[in-house]
């Protein structure tokens, strides 16, 4: 406690969080080894691009069962992600941040789930 | 006295840009938490119905088709894309480039809106319709669009931020050093394009 | 609104405040301490309106046969709306108000994270609340503070309209309050103070405010979804038109039982504080009462469905059961940290004291009760009865209300630089204790008898003891008086308090009562444990602290000598 100063929590975690964008401003990439010419940005949108024709091929081809909703589901989800983590900086942003939003999702589901489960149940 | 109002202005008032950020990052964050609880909500509810009336969902599937809102989805991923690389931008010290990627991301943001109002259109014209009217499509219509309005609300008002950015920008209050109202406006924006991807998904898709 | 005078403090080196003027707390302000007693001033007078409310109520039941009111809707409205204030214009915002003005002057911040967005949160209160009393006159606001559809959707008139706005504002004011706190908390903190140096009313505002952000969103969409069937056509909560009727009961249920946490969490800070102050010993179990704040919190969030046993599958009662069992538990840890505080300690029964040993007592009462309603059987007989009308308000009223007199007691010194006269806050307490107790205890007693809440018309085997409950609620209206009296009185009257005068460690008595607009002068020194009582150090720490702000506490309440090293309790 004899540390006391007159810093605060923030501007500690401010210094922290200073030295941690580099990647952002590459203009290369490199993704399994290989370097692509394009900032990671582009890369995660190209990515982006190609799981949404993904999901759209199966929807329109394929029909609706257990299989292929499960595919559309874990799909959206790595889209997700991959927003959250690249877009949204999380990858290199205090991981607390990720319980704002892994937290209400959990109690969100649980809502969901339960909703879900009433209709079955007969009310 | 005086000195003391002056003081009271910066305590109250002003922080360094980094703790700024680091402020109003966190409580972005916190924000999103509570959007996350309210979509969650909404999209349960559809489910909870789509999962139960599944030859109704797919009546309005064959209505709406998927063209449209399959252009929608690229409109918006790339408005975020825009979003993010005007960040990247700013950081770099480009304040023109950052104008010029907002606004890329506002005018895409306005064409996601006035596609959805024609997809609004056409629905209602199927019969689709927000009220009770007295058959199956309005109560799916009146699931469906409390999601899909409810997001569109929230890019509308993303769109008014971007340029509101822009116009900030112009007065040129951004730096490579101070860009918290710009990535704030990012996460708030990439979170309604996260909303979008699983609305997408399970709405459109499923 | 309250006006504070600040008092002239002794001692030349420190800046003479500002001396702030009742017009002050009437405008727009960033400073938290001038939105601090502005939520508390405008919670006061909801606090008066419910109470009014109330006393109509009670009136009312005087007979079996409705003859204040015009019909049973009239009644109807009139307890919807005596609810909805109580819980959201009165409790929140005043437990809000303590937050705001206590939270940064506890972590030595100099404001909240967002000023701004503080002063914008309160200002949404006032619109609310004045729609909130529209709607009662309007018309017909006559589902409860509970609002099940489809009374809340066919049968209510436009005030049910307003009510959903009002409460999406108050909504809106308290997640932006909540995020306020959350980032102050986590980010203000003077470096070195860890999450564990923290005094427990920081915890239990953090806990709350984590419960708000994620539990009160599920009220605005379900309050969007309400207006929508309302004013759209939409059926939602219409079965007849392919809509689900236990869909509002879910998910306002899914809110509001967290927000019961959101009520009473903070009331556990604040008797956390109380005490140990008053009792001069340091908190027993620490660690335990902070987590137990947490696990509340979360565990909160799986027991909604508890409010449903009579309106669910049988299936899903016994899990529901389960996890409301459960949730007794962190509370019975904090209750028995509690005791252990008080245990031993040099009990000094101020008027603050006093209330939060009442708060002990009854919020007991109320857990147990609340432990009986979470077991099915039971539940399913005492089902809407007083029952539950007086579990809830031994919970609220005997937890949080008698948890903010207490604070009232104790901060009003911090607020406005005077003590509030003692001798009135006994006689207070006196009246107030039993006569709560008398007014809802019965109500247990009437409830399992079979007599059903939200009734105007009863059966007349029950008028004697609606009589012996309405006489005491009465005395417990009129008791209020005495608080709101003295807290007038005291404000021009009363006795200055100093800086610090229960001779408490944490860092909001680190300053001078009322605190400058900057709230310290230089940065305070944090000791190193907010509840560390009864050491030497502790006591050089606030001899230097006097020393600082040339004043020392009146001798009268804290004689030195009763809390000098030696004698203090140190178990």
């Amino acid at each position: 406690m004899t540390d006391m100063s007159t810093t605060t929590q923030a501007e500690e975690l401010a210094q922290e969080a200073h030295d941690s964008h580099s990647a952002d401003h590459s203009d290369k990439t490199v993704l399994f080894g290989t370097t692509i010419n394009a900032p990671v940005y582009t890369v995660v949108f190209g990515a982006l691009g190609a799981l949404t024709l993904f999901e759209l091929l199966i929807a329109e081809l394929f029909p609706r069962n257990f299989l292929t909703t499960g595919l559309l589901v874990i799909a959206s989800i790595i889209k997700a992600v991959l927003v959250v983590l690249f877009y949204m900086h999380l990858k290199d942003d205090n991981p607390l941040y990720a319980l704002a939003l892994v937290v209400p999702l959990g109690i969100g589901l649980i809502a969901a789930f339960f909703l879900l489960a009433v209709p079955v149940t007969g009310y | 006295m005086a000195a003391i109002e002056h003081q009271v202005e910066h305590e109250h008032g002003h922080a360094s840009p980094a703790v700024r950020l680091e402020n109003l990052k966190f409580a972005t964050w916190l924000y999103l938490a509570s959007e996350v609880v309210i979509f969650t909500v909404l999209i349960a509810t559809y489910v909870v119905f789509s999962l139960n009336n599944r030859e109704v969902v797919h009546e309005v599937h064959e209505k709406s088709g998927i063209v449209l809102v399959a252009l929608n989805t690229f409109i918006l991923l790339s408005s975020s894309w825009a979003m993010v690389m005007g960040l990247r931008q700013l950081k770099l010290g480009n304040r023109q480039g950052l104008i010029t990627w907002i606004g890329r991301t506002a005018l895409l943001g306005t064409v996601f809106v006035a596609l959805q109002y024609v997809e609004y259109r056409t629905l209602s014209d199927a019969g689709v319709v927000l009220f009770y009217t007295g058959g199956e499509l309005s109560e799916f219509g009146m699931r469906f669009y409390a999601p899909t309005a409810f997001h569109g609300a929230h890019v509308i008002v993303g769109v008014l931020w971007a340029l509101f950015i822009i116009w900030n920008a112009r007065r040129g209050n951004y730096s490579a050093e101070n860009y918290a109202g710009v990535e704030v406006f990012g996460l708030y924006w990439h979170f309604v394009d996260v909303v979008w991807i699983f609305l997408f998904t399970f709405i459109y898709l499923i | 609104m309250a006006a504070v005078t600040a008092p002239t403090l002794p001692g030349a080196a420190i800046e003479q405040p500002k001396r702030l003027r009742v017009s002050d707390y009437l405008r727009w302000s960033v400073d938290h301490k001038i939105i601090g007693v502005q939520y508390m001033a405008t919670a006061l007078f909801f606090f008066i309106f419910g109470g009014a409310l109330a006393m109509l109520i009670r009136w009312e039941l005087l007979t079996p046969a409705i003859d204040l009111m015009a019909d049973g809707q009239a009644y109807n409205s009139l307890f919807s709306i005596h609810g909805t204030v109580m819980i959201f214009l009165w409790i929140i915002p005043m437990m809000a108000g303590f937050a705001n003005y206590l939270v940064p002057l506890m972590l030595g911040a100099k404001d909240m994270a967002f000023p701004w967005l503080n002063a914008f949160a309160f200002w949404l209160i006032p619109p609310a609340g004045i729609m909130m009393i529209l709607g009662y006159f309007v018309g017909q606001t006559e589902a409860g503070w509970t609002s099940y559809p489809p009374l809340s959707t066919l049968f209510s008139g436009d005030g049910q309209t307003l009510w959903a706005l009002s409460l999406h504002l108050l909504g809106v004011s308290s997640i932006l309050g909540a995020i306020n706190f959350i980032v102050t908390i986590r980010n203000m903190r003077p470096a070195g103070m860890g999450y564990f140096q923290m005094p427990l009313f920081v915890w239990a505002m953090l806990a709350t405010s984590i419960i708000i952000v994620m539990a009160t969103p599920f009220l605005a969409g379900a309050l969007t979804l309400l207006i929508l069937d309302r004013v759209a056509g939409t059926a939602f909560f219409n079965p007849a038109q392919g809509g689900d009727v236990l869909l509002w009961q879910n998910i306002f249920w899914f809110y509001s039982h967290p927000a019961v946490y959101i009520m009473v969490l903070p009331a556990f800070g604040i008797i956390s504080e109380l005490l140990s102050v008053h009792s001069r010993k340091p908190v027993f179990g620490y660690r335990a009462i902070a987590l137990s704040s947490m696990a509340i919190a979360l565990v909160g969030f799986t027991v909604w469905a508890h409010h449903m046993f009579t309106s669910l599958t049988p299936e899903l009662r016994i899990p529901f059961m389960i996890t409301s069992m459960i949730i007794a538990v962190p509370t019975g840890i904090k209750v028995f940290s509690w005791l252990g505080t008080i245990w031993g300690g040099k009990i000094h029964f101020t008027s603050a004291m006093l209330f939060a040993l009442g708060f002990l007592s009854m919020f007991v009462i109320g857990g147990i009760s609340g432990v009986m309603l979470g077991s099915v059987p039971f539940d399913i007989h005492v089902h809407d009865t007083y029952f539950v009308v007086s579990h809830l308000h031994f919970v609220l009223f005997g937890g949080s209300v008698l948890a903010v007199y207490g604070a009232i007691y104790h901060w009003f010194p911090k607020i406005t630089g005077r003590m509030l006269d003692e001798r009135l806050g006994k006689i207070h307490f006196w009246i107030t204790y039993p006569a709560f107790f008398l007014t809802f205890f019965p109500m247990h007693l009437a409830g399992m008898l079979g007599m059903p809440r939200r009734v105007a018309q009863y059966a007349p085997e029950f008028q004697t003891l609606n009589v012996f409950i309405s006489i005491a609620a009465f005395v417990l209206g009129i008791s209020t008086f005495i608080l709101l009296y003295n807290m007038v009185h005291s404000l021009f009257y009363g006795e200055k308090a100093g800086a610090n005068p229960w001779r408490a460690l944490t860092l909001e008595w680190a300053t001078s009562s009322p605190p400058p607009s900057t709230n310290f002068i230089g940065d305070p020194v944090p000791f190193p444990n907010p509840y560390g009582y009864g050491t030497e150090a502790a006591y050089n720490y606030v001899e230097s602290q006097n020393k600082k702000y040339g004043t020392v506490n009146p001798s009268d309440y804290e004689p030195v000598e009763k809390i000098g090293p030696l004698s203090a309790g140190t178990e």
